[in-house]
């Protein structure tokens, strides 16, 4: 059912280590498909803000490189944008809805004016925030801020969107809009959109592939393919049993070293060979 | 649906002070009282000076008539204007150099660094003192008082565009990153904008600053200007004149700080904006 597309961005053997000594990422590899939802889902502390600060160059690694399209990256390329999980701190309030949306559009060059404007439309359009262009970020919900940060990323036209939890501050009903939000943009503008949460949850409803991350130093304890039926559903996907099934899974893995979670996937696997072998021979 | 109403619902809020009556009828109250407070102080002047008949404390009407006969004459272009051109001239360039250098300051880590120990000096110094360092170093003219504004202005305006540009949130810097903007992009169009209510907070410092200083110098080593007026009415027994001058200080300190806080509200309308409905 997953069709293997091609790897847009590789993250090779990425180890962290911070100023002060401490060991925040231990080594991960991922590779990332063109188009796929993927999400890295681990427990609070596990350096995964870090991690996606490194993947898009905010950050250097120790050692270890990310690759997008085969080549290293050493600064932000502007294929990759990153979505912070401050809305408040990462909006310009002095900017309205408009201004903070063209903002990284005024330096380029190669788009004339009119078209900067119509990309902005667009994708101020497709947050569903028309009616407030003029507004400043401050004026509108949590939610609507977090929609304003989205619609610059868009404009943008980035092929990859880092996510850095970004439904973390807003409230249930709307994260559920927001991220339902996020499937829509992805399959409306093609992109591949990469993760990163604590909400195993929400990992499992948007992805096509889910990363366990164990605790800090982090490494990659398990990945977890999500065959569930797109286009996603917050009631209908949520009650699926396969999610269920999913969401206990990745549970029962997170905040464990990685030795453990084999262990116990390989006894869950054999259990469940033993009991097809029951379910045949009888 | 539910942005909508929301964001309407804010809307609301917001215009809702302004919009209603009581607040109106507040306003005007307050707008009597204040005046009655005024009024009252000067007919009791009256009365004191009238029935103290003293030389050194004339009559709110003689005073007001003196007013009248300096300062709408040759008297405000011989003493006034000077006073203002150089406040005006310092100022300009405590807030260039101030703003320029602070923000860089602010921005480069290892330029507060290095400068830090300077600014506390500095922060530290009585800016009145250096007008003594001022004379002596290039004398009683003009330029001496240009430049001893200008550096007793400059501080706040530095320390506090330091300070601003020192304290943009990160994630802010970093998606100036993420967009590819260049470290000069980022300090023009991300950490100036960002510091402008602490720079605007310095400015009105200095310019506090920039009005004592130039009253100050102009007492110490002047022939003209409204410091110089002041001292030498006192001086020559020109009382109601020595009044006179303070009154003009008082009012021009009065309209330029009015002024400043006018074109503040313009520029940061964003920040009031923005503090107003976090608090």
């Amino acid at each position: 059912m997953i069709v293997e597309r091609e790897v847009i961005l590789e993250v090779e053997a990425l180890q962290k280590r911070y100023a002060n000594g401490t060991l925040a990422i231990q080594e991960i590899s991922i590779d990332i498909r063109k188009g796929e939802f993927a999400s890295i889902v681990g427990p609070s502390g596990a350096g995964k803000t870090t991690l996606l600060k490194t993947i898009c160059a905010l950050l250097a690694p120790t050692s270890g490189k990310v690759s997008l399209h085969g080549t290293v990256i050493e600064s932000p390329p502007p294929e990759m944008i990153l979505v912070f999980q401050d809305y408040a701190r990462s909006l310009f309030p002095w900017l309205t809805v408009i201004g903070n949306v063209i903002f990284p559009l005024k330096k380029r060059s190669d788009i004339s004016k009119t078209e900067k404007e119509s990309l902005c439309r667009e994708a101020i359009k497709a947050v569903g925030l028309e009616r407030f262009t003029n507004y400043y970020p401050w004026q509108l919900s949590g939610g609507m801020q977090q929609r304003v940060a989205l619609a610059r990323a868009i404009a943008f036209r980035p092929e990859i969107l880092l996510l850095d939890e970004p439904f973390a501050s807003v409230d249930a009903l709307t994260r559920a809009d927001l991220e339902d939000l996020t499937l829509q943009l992805r399959s409306d503008f093609n992109i591949t959109m990469l993760l990163v949460t604590h909400d195993i949850d929400e990992s499992v409803y948007l992805s096509d592939r889910v990363f366990v991350l164990s605790p800090p130093p982090s490494v990659v304890v398990a990945e977890v393919q999500v065959p569930l039926s797109q286009p996603r559903e917050q009631v209908r996907t949520r009650s699926d049993a396969k999610f269920i099934e999913l969401r206990n899974r990745i549970h029962g893995m997170i905040g464990k070293p990685k030795e453990q979670v084999l262990a116990e996937d390989e006894a869950h696997a054999l259990g469940t060979a033993a009991l097809e072998f029951n379910k045949t021979t009888s | 649906m539910s942005i909508s109403t929301r964001a309407m619902a804010a809307q609301r809020q917001a215009d809702l002070p302004a919009a209603s009556i009581p607040q109106s009828q507040r306003t005007v109250k307050g707008t009597v009282l204040s005046i009655a407070t005024v009024v009252i102080a000067l007919l009791a002047w009256e009365v004191i000076a009238r029935l103290k008949h003293s030389v050194y404390v004339p009559s709110v009407t003689q005073i007001a008539i003196t007013f009248w006969h300096e300062w709408f004459s040759a008297t405000f272009r011989d003493q006034a204007v000077p006073s203002l051109y150089r406040m005006f001239f310092g100022y300009i360039i405590a807030a260039v150099c101030g703003v320029t250098v602070g923000v860089i300051v602010g921005y480069y880590r290892f330029m507060f660094r290095l400068l830090d120990p300077v600014l506390q000096y500095w922060r530290a110094t009585p800016a009145t003192a250096i007008i003594p360092v001022g004379i002596l170093l290039i004398g009683i003219g003009d330029e001496m008082k240009i430049l001893v504004i200008a550096f007793g202005a400059v501080w706040p305006i530095l320390i506090n565009s330091a300070d601003g540009a020192r304290l943009v949130p990160r994630e802010r810097l970093e998606t100036a990153r993420v967009f590819g903007l260049t470290s000069f992009e980022t300090l023009r169009r991300v950490v100036v904008p960002s510091a402008m209510p602490q720079i605007a907070a310095g400015m009105r410092t200095g310019l506090a600053i920039a009005f004592i200083l130039i009253v100050v110098s102009e007492m110490i080593g002047s022939t003209n200007g409204i410091g110089y007026y002041v001292l030498q009415a006192q001086r020559t027994f020109a009382i109601p004149e020595m009044y006179g001058g303070v009154i003009l200080l008082a009012i021009l300190g009065f309209t330029l700080n009015t002024v400043f806080v006018f074109v503040e509200s313009k520029v940061l309308g964003w920040h009031y904006g923005q503090s107003a409905r976090t608090r």
